[in-house]
């Protein structure tokens, strides 16, 4: 019988353990830069938004489907857009801001400082090795 | 019945706007071994 490519399940557990540890605020940024990623308030930062009580929030939750795993970030309306700009990335940030755990694009869209801003609900998904 | 008016004082308008982060799929691939070795391509 031939070998099959395989990963723990206790391996996919600790990428979202550690997501869902860390994970503090998402924002919404112009693109991916150091210089975006390290504003919290300013520049390409155009939109901050807490996801709960660190470290345990009920705005992430992790699933599976056999021996698969996901997160979903569900979806949350965030305080007034900071800077006007267009929104092309949507970041999962720890505490401190000082680590862009997870970034993730959207569709791009244009954003007036002072409205608001509503974020929809999304996933990540990793699957056993194929 | 003093009849109630609107305030004529303006209020910027606040819009809502609506973000949709994209789904993310992780795809593993580990190539163990001779047999998983991939062919390198050089330009």
């Amino acid at each position: 019988m031939a070998g099959a490519k395989e990963c723990s399940t206790g391996v996919l557990d600790s990428i979202f353990g550690y997501l869902y540890g860390s994970t503090f605020r998402i924002h919404v940024t112009t693109d991916t830069s150091p210089t975006v990623l390290a504003s919290n308030s300013s520049g390409g930062c155009l939109v901050q938004s807490s996801v709960g009580s660190y470290p345990t929030t009920a705005y992430l939750t992790i699933g599976s489907s056999g021996n698969n795993r996901y997160m979903t970030i569900a979806a949350c309306s965030c305080d007034a857009v900071l800077n006007s700009g267009t929104a092309a990335c949507v970041v999962l940030f720890n505490v401190t801001c000082s680590e862009a755990m997870y970034v993730t694009t959207c569709t791009t869209q244009a954003l007036t400082a002072a409205n608001k801003c509503n974020i929809g609900t999304w996933t990540i998904t990793v699957n056993q090795p194929t | 019945m003093e009849e109630n008016k609107p305030s004529t004082e303006e209020k910027p308008e606040v819009i809502t706007h609506f973000i949709q982060p994209h789904d993310v799929f992780i795809k593993v691939q580990w190539d163990f071994g001779p047999s998983g070795q991939k062919e390198s391509k050089e330009d």
